[in-house]
């Protein structure tokens, strides 16, 4: 029993160190903030050009009828903070820990007993909050101006649907990282993921838009579920409930790639010490 | 009987590279053999440097031993642990110091970082305040502990860095070249703390290919050479071996190649080292190690430096260095990019 609690204040330990150094760096960086908030402001108004371009003044109308949303303008500030976040995540895990390799602080961690999955996990705890305020903060000038209100419940969701939605972009964050440091090259790579992602979870668009085989696909894919899931409770004011099979269907396939992140992550791991990998830049 | 606190059978590590070769072509791979069967044993409280010119395999011996690298042959075992079956309790018990200036976070303070690398050994904050108070004033840098690393010295960086291979209080501590790049009153700084550690019980297990630094820190001493071990003992014991040669050190201008390559066809000159301080003037020392007696060969070499219109500054007798010892082992000179040395 004390072993346990002793393990269990230790990994809380990284975890709290994870938390606060991320945030402390990413409060010393803070050009970040005012890029993640005027992004999605300038990618909704570009998205809105381009169906006023296509449609004409039937563009509203096609809007509602494909999408069901009646506020382009939140749609589209929603679908574009959340595809802004999850590419920044996969870009981040996959370049931040070749830049910790570039940096030498890689190689440090190893030096340490700490727990190496839960050491890069946690990372998702700092990205998840700084999601969360931009989210917030992004969001809140149309909901406002909409005067409308969220529940407790549902802004509680929405933290958790964020949180849930970051791990499987870690796993394939670990999964990049790991080629990353294998061919030393991240964005070919990173780019590849990002822009396969950004099509096949409906962000900006539902789903049913796309080809079926690609609907297919795209129901392998956890940010497909965590897109749909978010669009109801802060765009369609919808209650979640647990037994959602959406909500069972994004915590299984989050888990899976993650999963499958640390598997990847391991066997290089253990390839880097016979190589001397570890250390390379 | 003391006891062993690192123990090294066999290591050996290969490591493959591939030469690039324009555009195209696919380049050859190369088997490099970093450590070559490399045993070694030292003794809790001691000093013991692994001393080697550039590439001889220091580095690749402390990352096995650090567990950062697995070998590819042998067993070795820190602390009671094996290096490779247990690596997470080698690690709880040891400190490494592997880059003078590198690794860290630039934008957090030495004292964040410090505290981040203290929690990543499990140290509890009350703990970690405590120890990293102490190590800022052991190292000197308390009055910057609060300022960027980005704002650091490359003396500051590394005395930083000591102090972090420091925080989780470890048994045997492991550094790379401690004080490479740093200026000398640094370097006397880290190497005055080094003996003060090994004073209060610490193993320390330090790597460098300055033979001064070796000779004046080290209780024992290892001498690697291309991924071998070729001699082990005191520097006493070390300078022992080439004991029964007559060395004479000239300080001289104009010691140029023809110089040195007369000096060696000399009869009875063993080896010839010079070390240039100055490459426009060839200003440097050269030390000459005879098999035979002075009084028949100092004539014979002071007239070969005459005759070539060597300035001598001075000439003496001097005690056998480590370095003596090296190219005696070896045939070949210390420090490569410095000194042309030869064996007749």
């Amino acid at each position: 029993m004390r072993n346990m609690l002793k393990a269990l204040r230790n990994n809380l330990l990284v975890i709290y160190a994870v938390y606060i150094k991320e945030m402390k760096i990413w409060l010393r960086y803070p050009s970040w903030i005012f890029v993640f908030i005027t992004l999605p402001y300038t990618l909704t108004g570009l998205f809105y050009g381009v169906g006023y371009a296509i449609a004409g003044n039937r563009a509203f109308d096609n809007f509602v009828k494909n999408t069901g949303a009646r506020n382009p303008v939140l749609y589209y500030l929603l679908g574009s903070t959340v595809l802004l976040l999850s590419v920044i995540i996969i870009e981040d895990m996959g370049a931040s820990i070749r830049s910790e390799q570039l940096r030498g602080t890689f190689e440090l961690h190893y030096l340490s007993p700490a727990n190496k999955l839960l050491l890069w996990s946690s990372y998702v705890l700092p990205h998840g909050t700084v999601s969360f305020i931009v989210i917030a903060a992004t969001l809140a000038p149309p909901l406002i101006w909409e005067t409308r209100t969220l529940d407790i419940v549902s802004v509680l969701w929405t933290i958790v649907l964020l949180f849930i939605g970051m791990l499987p972009l870690y796993g394939i964050g670990l999964i990049t990282a790991s080629l990353t440091i294998r061919f030393k090259e991240p964005w070919a790579i990173i780019n590849i993921i990002k822009a396969f992602i950004s099509v096949c979870s409906g962000f900006l668009y539902p789903l049913t838009v796309l080809p079926h085989w690609l609907q297919l696909v795209s129901k392998t894919i956890p940010t497909s579920y965590l897109a749909v899931l978010l669009r109801d409770i802060l765009i369609f004011d919808r209650k979640l409930l647990l037994e959602d099979i959406r909500l069972t269907a994004l915590v299984i396939t989050s888990l899976l790639y993650l999963a499958l992140g640390f598997g990847i992550y391991l066997r290089w791991e253990n390839y880097a010490r016979k190589t001397g990998d570890l250390s390379k830049y | 009987m003391m006891k062993k606190t690192v123990i090294a059978e066999n290591l050996t590590k290969v490591f493959v590279t591939k030469e690039r070769k324009g555009l195209f072509k696919k380049g050859l791979k190369k088997r490099i053999v970093a450590v070559d069967h490399v045993s070694f044993e030292v003794y809790r409280g001691e000093i013991f440097g692994l001393l080697g010119p550039n590439g001889a395999g220091k580095t690749t011996t402390i990352k096995i031993l650090s567990t950062l690298l697995l070998p590819d042959e042998g067993e070795a075992w820190v602390n009671g642990y094996h290096v490779v079956k247990e690596a997470d309790r080698v690690r709880a018990t040891i400190g490494v110091s592997l880059y003078s200036d590198r690794g860290f976070y630039w934008k957090l303070t030495g004292r964040e970082n410090l505290r981040y690398f203290a929690y990543l050994h499990h140290i509890s904050p009350r703990e970690a305040e405590r120890k990293i108070e102490e190590l800022l004033e052991l190292v000197g840098l308390k009055e910057h502990a609060d300022k960027l690393v980005e704002e650091y010295s490359t003396g500051m960086k590394s005395k930083l860095n000591f102090a972090r291979a420091l925080l989780n209080d470890p048994e045997t501590l492991f550094l790379d070249e401690p004080t490479i790049g740093l200026d000398p009153a640094s370097a006397r700084t880290i190497r005055e703390i080094i003996k003060r550690l090994s004073r209060e019980g610490k193993t320390i297990f330090l790597t460098t290919h300055n033979m001064e630094e070796a000779d004046f820190l080290c209780d024992r001493i290892a001498i690697i050479n291309r991924g071998k071990i070729v001699a082990i003992g005191t520097p006493r014991e070390l300078k022992e071996m080439v004991r029964d040669k007559n060395i004479v050190e000239i300080e001289a201008i104009n010691l140029t190649d023809t110089v040195v390559e007369r000096v060696r066809r000399l009869g009875g000159v063993e080896y010839v080292s010079v070390t240039l301080a100055d490459p426009v003037s060839f200003k440097g020392t050269m030390r000459v190690t005879f098999d035979g007696e002075f009084d028949e060969c100092l004539p014979d070499l002071l007239k070969v430096l005459v005759d070539s219109n060597v300035r001598l500054l001075y000439v003496k007798p001097s005690e056998p260095s480590l370095e003596d010892m090296f190219i005696a082992l070896t045939g070949v000179s210390f420090y490569e990019e410095h000194v042309k040395g030869s064996k007749k």
